[in-house]
């Protein structure tokens, strides 16, 4: 089998086809700056950083990436992706914007989400993604930081959303931060220089309403229906399966779960060794073992720069070589990584375990969403939050803790169903 | 149709030939970049050292963060005047890069001092224009228009894009860029040749077929490959994974000379030369355990066999393993190591001890 795979590759070398992560390069690598948008973008989408299913909420938000986009004038045609909780709060690769839902929690309106989009549309416009990964001068990092902010006050105006809206949203952003990041100017400066643009003209209102309603039972904090530990037994929501754990001594070994997207689980169904397919509990399950370097997904990886290459096999949740993977299938995937000794045995063990979750242990896995509530009392938000909202420390973030909150007005709580 | 006119008027204006970064001496561009304003003025601030401060004001600052900006200035209210928080005061206010100029006023306020600090805000950079060459990776300098006018920035982002040209094989490749006016910059350059590379010559390095050892120091396809274009940085980084992947295979001792790039700029092609020297393959030799007696386990956690070809990562992998193991039986691990380079053989002594425990007394 591997014989076979290795005479492919070669054909295809020999033909001049070259891939990458299953996909022909093509043109896309005609030049340096290109190849490195269309690969990282390639390695992204195949990596499928988990995405918020949500096909409303994407709908209204792509809606407002494509208002800037029009406003603007800019060539480019972003694709918006909500994200599950990541490190950062968006991100940008080719022309996507990822935009991370713990970001959208914090924001409180329209404007707001329209800065972000602003800003990551700013930095594609001018394609700063593109040289990210091959560039060590901080300084420069910072310029292009400072010039997507300011340039975002322009498009706000164009799209006729209110300038303010940029202030209010690194406010939000930065809520409960203790310092500055390496990665931006720092507050003050950001604070600064788009204050200078925007001018003292009155501020606007921002659209809040609509925002509101979107943003109405969105998810909050790490979604528990992808994968949970409770009392010995494993359970993914997500894939509908659940696995008692069985006992098995820490030394001999680690057990490491995670979701991943279809497209992902396809590429490491495919490079797995010693592949097995099992239908267990309904569910169509393969076993193998990762390779070892030398393998055709590596040698993809490897045509990337080194640091690029393992920013892809940590989202990409690639295991690492020689590990047992048990793979199952569903409308995502959950990936179960097993490193250490007597693997096999392990492996057949666990198998065995793989069954569908209960109705009664569906029902005690709920995620936190956020919800908009009337307030129990006046005063400061954390006050009031803490007085009405039975969640208030896990989620103190939601909205500027001495923000002050009339009685009766809606606030941000965290509520379970 | 009136856009193209201005075009064209400014094209005229700029000359349509390449530039260096020496300003135009015909006077028909103003100077390329001009120097950063930023130097602090003190003015007559030491004659008050030490008078207390009465008030503290700010002018030319935007309204919505006023009240932050005077909070982040260490020198405060009603405190003894302290010059050297003066200067750092100036330098927090420089760096906001909100101001083209930023200066402090002192007067007499009866026994105490009033200060004033005063910005020169900033303009916008209203219109970039680019003539003579084309490249993505001009699209960073188009950019910067829509933000603050930044001399700093502006010099710092056409080096940047020009690095990026170089890196993209257009060794040759000039850009200049120029103010028109308040607000607005002109850019001129060409890209010239591209410069691709004809030979990759390996000398050494029998442990990885020469292929394989290409494919490794190839980036994105296009770099660093037959055909593609030369980048410096990224071969010195390839090559460093390449003699990782020549100890991950057991030979701890390879080394990989600085490549040399001959450039032919005649025909415009690179030939790069990289000589590998991969050194002896280690196999382990002797295993030896050293001090408290372990349990047969230890062995087996180890899992590694004398007389046996291992790489860097699997003997790491297995310390690492054995170390774990060993901290839960509160015993510690030490390695020593031995290389016998010309039998091509390492030996290991693993040392046990026991960890101490320390309860209060």
């Amino acid at each position: 089998m591997r014989n076979k795979a290795a005479l492919l590759l070669v054909l295809a070398i020999a033909c001049g086809e070259r891939r990458f992560l299953g996909e022909p390069v093509g043109n896309h690598c005609a030049d340096y700056l290109t190849c490195v948008a269309w690969a990282r973008d390639r390695a992204m989408r195949t990596a499928g950083r988990l995405s918020y299913d949500d096909p409303a909420l994407l709908a209204y938000v792509q809606g407002v990436m494509d208002r800037l986009v029009r406003a603007s004038g800019t060539a480019i045609r972003p694709e918006v992706v909500i994200t599950e909780v990541g490190s950062t709060a968006t991100a940008v690769i080719g022309d996507r914007v990822y935009m991370d839902r713990t970001a959208l929690a914090a924001l409180d309106s329209e404007d707001e989400l329209a800065a972000i989009l602003a800003h990551e549309l700013a930095h594609l416009d001018a394609d700063h993604p593109g040289q990210l990964d091959v560039d060590d001068d901080v300084t420069w990092r910072l310029d292009m930081e400072s010039a997507a902010d300011e340039r975002a006050i322009g498009i706000l105006r164009a799209a006729d959303y209110a300038p303010t809206a940029m202030l209010s949203m690194l406010d939000a952003i930065g809520r409960g931060a203790t310092r500055d990041d390496d990665e931006h100017p720092t507050a003050l400066q950001r604070r600064a220089r788009t204050a200078l643009l925007i001018g003292d003209a009155p501020p606007r209102a921002l659209r809040r309403e609509p925002y509101r309603r979107r943003l109405d039972g969105l998810v909050l904090g790490e979604d528990p229906r992808f994968v949970m530990h409770q009392d010995g037994t494993l359970f993914s929501l997500a894939v509908d399966v659940a696995l008692e754990l069985p006992q098995h001594k820490q030394e001999e070994g680690t057990l490491n779960a995670t979701l991943v997207e279809r497209g992902r689980g396809d590429d490491l169904e495919r490079g797995l060794e010693r592949r097995r397919v099992h239908q267990l509990a309904g569910k169509r399950v393969i076993t193998g073992l990762m390779p070892e370097a030398s393998t055709v997904s590596s040698r993809e990886l490897s045509q990337l720069d080194r640091v690029f290459a393992e920013e892809i096999a940590h989202a990409t949740q690639t295991p690492v070589a020689g590990a047992h993977v048990i793979l199952i299938r569903g409308r995502r995937d959950l990936v179960i990584q097993l490193t250490g000794n007597d693997l096999d045995g392990w492996t057949t063990r666990l198998l065995r375990e793989i069954r569908t979750p209960t109705a009664a242990e569906r029902a005690t896995i709920e995620p936190y969403r956020l919800r908009y509530v009337p307030a129990r009392i006046g005063g400061t938000y954390a006050e009031v939050a803490k007085r009405t909202c039975a969640s208030y420390d896990q989620f103190s973030l939601l909205d500027a803790p001495a923000r002050q909150i009339a009685r009766g007005e809606r606030i941000k709580c965290a509520i379970k169903r | 149709m009136v856009r193209g006119c201005l075009i064209v008027v400014v094209a005229a204006a700029c000359g349509g030939a390449p530039r260096t970064r020496t300003p135009a001496a015909s006077g028909t561009c103003a100077p390329a970049i001009e120097p950063a304003v930023l130097a602090p003025v003190t003015g007559n601030i030491e004659t008050y050292a030490a008078h207390r401060v009465s008030t503290v004001e700010l002018t030319g600052a935007p309204r919505a963060v006023h009240a932050k900006i005077v909070a982040a200035l260490e020198v405060k209210r009603d405190q003894p005047l302290d010059t050297r928080a003066v200067r750092r005061d100036l330098l927090l206010l420089a760096k906001l890069e909100i101001a083209d100029d930023v200066t402090i006023a002192a007067f007499p306020d009866g026994e105490r001092v009033s200060l004033r600090y005063q910005l020169a805000p900033r303009g916008l950079l209203e219109r970039v224009e680019i003539h003579g060459l084309e490249h993505r990776a001009l699209r960073e300098l188009r950019g910067l228009a829509g933000g603050l006018d930044s001399p700093r920035r502006l010099a710092h982002v056409t080096q940047h894009v020009l690095d990026q040209l170089r890196r993209d094989g257009y060794l040759d490749a000039t850009l200049t860029v120029a103010r028109v006016a308040r607000g607005h910059v002109c850019a001129t350059g060409s890209l010239g040749r591209r410069y691709t590379i004809a030979r990759i010559e390996i000398t050494g390095g029998g442990g990885m077929n020469p292929a394989e050892l290409r494919r490794r120091i190839a980036r994105r396809f296009t770099v660093n490959t037959i055909g593609g274009t030369y980048h410096a940085e990224l071969l010195t980084e390839a090559l460093v994974g390449v003699r990782d992947e020549y100890q991950d295979r057991g030979y701890f001792d390879a080394r990989i000379d600085e490549p040399r790039a001959q450039i032919d700029r005649a025909h415009a092609r690179v030939t790069l030369r990289i000589a590998v020297d991969q050194g002896t393959r280690f196999q382990l030799g002797e295993l030896t355990w050293r001090g408290v007696p372990i349990a047969e386990r230890g062995r087996v956690v180890l899992g590694l066999r004398p007389h046996t070809f291992y790489g860097r990562r699997e003997l790491q992998a297995a310390f690492t393993r054995l170390r774990t193991w060993a901290a839960k039986q509160d015993h510690a691990i030490e390695l020593e190591s031995k290389f016998h380079v010309p039998l091509g053989r390492l030996d290991l002594v693993i040392v046990v001890s026991r960890i101490e425990s320390h309860d209060a007394q």
